[in-house]
């Protein structure tokens, strides 16, 4: 059905292509897993598939790709044929109502009014979600905004469903959610073709026929028959654990926060409800709870970027109540934030000016940065002259923690660090995490990681819309926040 | 709340408001008008209310016309500043048709669906490929929004202080556009290929789902919009 031939991709702003010679060939109604680690090429290979490399994103293209015998058709002719759900729904939507979103396409192809609605209906029915129709995409879930991702390209009645890392910023339920979806699709549809990129596919690997390995741009893989596999075959490819941290901390520290009676309101809606913790230090809280609980919003009253409205905080000496208010870069001395998008963060334009950032800022802390300018370096064959924006993924993660704590600060917030990496990089972004504890540092992660939180955190709280429903151990977190192990 | 107004006639009565606003020169006629905005946006339960910024600015524009341009028969003298007549009433008509301004666009993008303007604006003739621009800048504005708000967070927790000078404005710009900037080029590509993945552009014309035409109603109605502006403009010549 579609064939690749000698794929290669060169992007201007790199040297290296990001995928080299790759061919395969795929049969209707397969599916197949696209494995790799982040930035191996993947989304690349898929961009090509559906033709958007070289027409929508400018890249040296060598090679074909073959649709039912006819080559190098333009994304609006493989449009008919192949759609791709994107890593971001939020960023893929176009509307703003959930019907409006899943019609676009179809609108487009000028089919009658009648047929819209109806397909609509179908689609909907057949991803267990129609009471979503007739809401507006803004008052969705995580989940169940992908969910209308997925709709909005199945309502087009594809051969061929990308899904690039549809569940990678899900929290574990919702995460569930759409793997489901994408299960009854595949039950239902067996001449669909789908083609999946998804570091981990939990039990979805009972489903799969095959597995595509990209490494370094480069098919290493080619499994088949990946349903000849027996069971421990299976789980080996899809299991996946962290190192042994050693944590000899009792809990006796000094108190570096305290929350008392705290109610925040956005928009009318309350966010958090009376919540009430302590935290001492070198603590190693894992701050958990499904997308939209509350914890961004949390964190953020911590460190001042947003103002207590009812309740009161004390982090360190400072108080903050609805009266006193105290400023971010004060406590920026002794908080270090990573927030979850990586480019919002990354404001200079050499690796070096970047990790001095805070330390310049601060007066403190400019000999770590260098210091830690050579450890990266040497660890990710980076100069110090390299932009920050030119690096993968992982690496502008990495270089985001390294980037928040030059200046030594006491507690360091890391809002979902994990989000979107593959193992191997979340491993080497815990281990930098580890470090910066070791040196003394009370961390607070962010994280629906409920491995992670096992092996490496000391503490967990769960949030659930918007209260404090679990403080304790994390190892028996899984009976109190109904979240399973990714 | 939405109405069943044709969101084209919304758009000619707020481009003929926004004319008026500026020839009519009546302080009588003119707060008479912002009363009447005041109403229709309570009429019309537009959400959100005049934010400090804003009644800050009306303030700061009457009392600019008040001191630097004094003018006719004195009123007051407060030592620093004599208040006349004439800079009254500048400070009125001005702070009103800012005021007006503001709230006529409030009332437009509070009432009206980008969806259905869309939708009108293609029945019109307009291609849809530009009149979808308007469903998207909707889209993306609040989006924008948030992104700003983290990109600044990012900068105060990592210590960056910002004067209130040129330097610290250059300053300013550049800490906030580059993470911008990078943020929207990979939400650009993403979105282009979303659209153009579904088919966007196959066509010259498009089905909509939920069309809006152009009715007798709606030519009705902007025939009395433009007849009320002109009766306006005639009773302003009076006064």
């Amino acid at each position: 059905m579609i064939e690749a031939q000698g794929l290669s991709v060169t992007y201007s702003s790199k040297d290296e292509p990001s995928i080299q010679n790759i061919s395969f060939s795929m049969k209707k109604g397969e599916f197949v897993w696209l494995a790799g680690k982040s930035a191996s090429g993947k989304s690349t290979l898929m961009n090509c598939i559906c033709g958007f490399i070289p027409q929508i994103i400018p890249a040296e293209l060598e090679g074909s790709i073959i649709f039912n015998g006819e080559k190098d058709l333009d994304p609006l002719q493989l449009s008919r044929h192949i759609t791709m759900v994107h890593q971001d729904p939020e960023t893929q939507f176009c509307n703003e109502t959930v019907e409006d979103e899943i019609a676009f396409g179809l609108e487009n192809r000028c089919l009658s009014r009648r047929k819209i609605d109806k397909r609509i209906e179908t689609t909907l029915k057949d991803l267990n979600c129609s009471e979503l129709r007739h809401r507006e995409l803004r008052t969705l879930s995580g989940g169940e905004k992908q969910k209308i991702a997925i709709a909005s390209m199945l309502v087009l009645n594809p051969k061929i469903l990308i899904l690039d890392e549809p569940t990678s910023n899900l929290d574990p339920i919702s995460m569930k959610e759409v793997l489901k979806a994408i299960e009854n699709v595949r039950r239902k549809s067996h001449d669909l073709t789908i083609i999946l990129a998804e570091h981990r596919i939990g039990d979805l690997v009972e489903q799969i026929d095959r597995v595509l390995k990209l490494e370094d741009g480069r098919l290493t893989r080619d499994i088949k028959d990946l349903q000849s596999l027996d069971q421990e075959q299976k789980k080996a490819m899809v299991d996946y654990s962290y190192p042994e941290y050693s944590r000899e901390i009792g809990k006796e520290g000094e108190t570096i926060l305290r929350i008392e009676d705290m109610d925040h309101t956005l928009g009318g809606k309350k966010i958090l409800k009376d919540i009430a913790l302590e935290i001492k230090e070198r603590e190693i809280i894992a701050l958990m709870g499904r997308n939209g609980s509350g914890k961004t919003t949390l964190v953020k009253l911590i460190s001042a970027l947003s103002e207590v409205q009812e309740g009161r905080i004390k982090v360190f000496d400072q108080i903050m109540d609805s009266s006193s208010k105290v400023k971010p870069y004060e406590l920026g001395k002794r908080i270090g934030y990573v927030f979850q998008n990586p480019n919002h963060q990354i404001f200079e334009n050499t690796l070096e000016e970047e990790l001095t950032f805070a330390a310049k800022n601060f007066s403190k802390g400019e000999s770590k940065a260098k210091r830690w300018l050579k450890k990266i370096k040497t660890e990710e064959d980076l100069e110090k002259k390299t932009h920050p924006h030119t690096l993968s993924f992982g690496q502008k993660r990495r270089l985001n923690i390294y980037s928040s704590s030059p200046h030594d600060p006491d507690l360091v917030i890391v809002d979902e660090p994990f989000s979107g990496q593959d193992h191997q990089n979340a491993v080497k972004i815990a281990d930098i995490l580890d470090d910066l504890w070791k040196e003394g540092k009370t961390l607070i992660i962010v994280t629906h990681d409920l491995r992670f939180a096992k092996k490496f955190c000391t503490r967990a709280l769960v949030l659930k819309d918007g209260s404090l429903v679990y403080d304790g151990e994390p190892y028996d977190l899984k009976s109190v926040s109904g979240e399973d192990e990714r | 709340m939405k109405d069943s107004i044709n969101p084209v006639v919304k758009l000619i009565a707020l481009v003929l408001g926004a004319v008026m606003v500026f020839l009519i020169d009546s302080v009588l006629i003119l707060i008479s008008f912002v009363l009447f905005l005041v109403v229709l946006k309570v009429f019309y339960k537009v959400k959100g209310r005049f934010g400090r910024g804003i009644v800050f600015l009306v303030i700061a524009i009457f009392m600019a016309q008040l001191i630097f341009v004094p003018e006719g028969q004195v009123l007051l003298d407060l030592r620093l500043f004599e208040v006349t007549r004439g800079s009254v009433e500048n400070g009125i008509l001005i702070a009103g048709r800012f005021f007006s301004l503001i709230t006529m666009s409030w009332i437009f993008v509070g009432t009206t669906e980008p969806r259905d303007l869309s939708s009108a604006l293609s029945n019109l003739g307009v291609p849809y490929r530009y009149s979808f621009l308007l469903i998207l800048a909707m889209r993306f504005a609040p989006i924008f929004q948030f992104e700003l708000s983290n990109v600044q967070d990012a900068q105060k927790i990592r210590g960056l202080k910002i004067d209130k000078d040129i330097r610290g404005l250059i300053r300013s710009v550049r800490y906030t556009t580059t993470p911008l900037l990078y943020s929207a080029m990979s939400k650009v590509n993403t979105l282009a290929s979303s659209m153009e993945g579904r088919g966007f552009g196959m066509y010259k014309k498009k089905t909509f789902l939920h069309p809006i035409r152009f009715t007798s109603w709606d030519a009705v109605l902007t025939v009395l919009l433009f007849i009320l502006c002109f009766e306006l403009y005639y009773l302003n010549q009076l006064l």
